[in-house]
């Protein structure tokens, strides 16, 4: 088969797939090696961005998954009438932050910096599948560990944990730009 | 200066009322007027609308620490400490400002990206990736490879899910029976076994076998016509039979 024939089987099994799928995964259905296969999502992914597609292909994590084109959202929502999804609230943010950087993080290690009781909203991110409990901390009371999901990824477009935004960054460009300023 | 009411359920807890103090009065986070700031942070929870315990007390704890900050800056230092051993007491306190506020920042860009990415939809796997054979497959051919435990564990998930569905409430209501014996026919019947002996034991009137509605009902039944007077009950002693007499 042509590459360009197997890149249309990479498309109909990310369509029927409906979750992430490895590279391994891919590359063990188009019958290539991983770097060729990559090469072929990428390939796709790109023509789908250049010919303005409705579709659009994410890494997540070394995995891959078909999603539809956030231009394509309000036409979408509207005909499907979706229900406007609850975005989070500051808390939730805060605590999900705290999350994603310290991971794996104990809920006591949440509250000393927020200052605040986190019991709400560790639950809130567990039930909706953003965060996941990550084994116990060895330490009195063995407190259980939480951690950052594959959902979590997805829900803010980061393909891996490495891409979150630089910790010190925000406060280093706020110097950056007072100096550019002057 | 009391007229005014807060809210404190507009911040999210000690620290980000904290920020709103330093920001609002312009405070160099590095060098807090610790009195000023103490003195506000109390002011404003005097001022609060809640006297909700558990609301204030989350604000309490800090108002504790500035105070204890406050008074460790005001004691006298010895001159020996003064230049290298000496840590500012505010030293912790302005850590966890500032470690804090990045996490504010960040969660302000995962705001920003969480409005982004709301836009992109996902499908969600509806078919099992099964593949569909087009002619019947030989049953031993669909079942290769399928141990009986994987049948039974299937078996078991299945199971589960139908529990977690079904309303544990609505499904303690179990089948409606019609009520096959009522009060009236059950004291003809035991008239009727009256009738054939005028004396009988408390079990004879039970029928053999008797479904437990009808032990009911014939002991319903038993109870009312002792209240009319139309039998009593004899026992002559603890545990002897029960018996059943007719009064004439």
């Amino acid at each position: 088969m042509l590459l360009t024939e197997l890149e249309a089987v990479i498309e109909a099994f990310l369509f029927i797939s409906g979750e992430a799928v490895s590279l391994g995964e891919i590359a063990k259905v188009v019958e290539m090696d991983k770097a060729t296969t990559k090469a072929m999502i990428g390939s796709l992914a790109n023509k789908y961005e250049t010919d303005k597609r409705g579709l659009r292909i994410i890494e997540l994590d070394g995995s891959y998954q078909m999603c539809t084109a956030p231009e394509c959202f309000d036409y979408i929502r509207n005909a499907m009438q979706a229900e406007e999804r609850q975005g989070l609230t500051q808390p939730l943010l805060e605590t999900l932050a705290i999350i994603a950087y310290k991971q794996p993080v104990t809920k006591a290690q949440i509250e000393e910096i927020r200052g605040v009781n986190a019991d709400h909203a560790v639950n809130k991110l567990l039930e909706r599948g953003l965060i996941c409990e990550a084994g116990r901390q060895d330490s009195p009371g063995k407190p259980i560990l939480f951690e950052t999901t594959k959902a979590f990824l997805r829900y803010f477009g980061f393909e891996t944990l490495k891409q979150l935004p630089d910790m010190g960054g925000s406060l280093e460009k706020d110097s950056k730009t007072e100096s550019e300023g002057l | 200066m009391g007229s005014i009411t807060v809210r404190l359920d507009a911040f999210e807890g000690p620290f980000d009322l904290l920020f709103h103090l330093i920001e609002k009065n312009k405070i160099d986070i590095y060098d807090i007027p610790i009195a000023k700031l103490t003195e506000q942070y109390l002011d404003f929870l005097e001022q609060a609308e809640e006297r909700d315990m558990d609301e204030m007390s989350r604000f309490l704890v800090m108002a504790a620490k500035l105070l204890e900050i406050k008074s460790r800056m005001l004691l006298p230092r010895k001159k020996m400490q003064q230049e290298e051993d000496y840590a500012d007491p505010r030293e912790e306190l302005v850590e966890k400002l500032l470690e804090y506020r990045k996490f504010k920042e960040i969660s302000k860009s995962f705001k920003e990206r969480e409005d982004i990415w709301a836009k992109r939809l996902f499908k969600e796997t509806d078919v099992p990736l099964i593949v569909t054979a087009k002619e019947p497959m030989e049953p031993t051919a669909f079942l290769q490879g399928l141990t009986m435990e994987d049948i039974y564990r299937t078996f078991e998930e299945v199971m589960k899910k139908r529990r977690l569905k079904t309303d544990t409430v609505q499904n303690s209501f179990q089948r409606v029976e019609k009520d096959r014996f009522t009060i009236q026919e059950q004291m003809e019947y035991i008239r009727d076994v009256l009738k054939m002996s005028p004396q009988t034991t408390f079990e004879a009137i039970f029928r053999k076998g008797a479904a437990k509605m009808e032990v009911v009902v014939t002991f319903l039944a038993l109870l009312e016509m002792m209240r009319q007077r139309e039998v009593i009950l004899i026992q002559k002693h603890n545990f002897d039979a029960i018996l059943i007499q007719r009064v004439s």
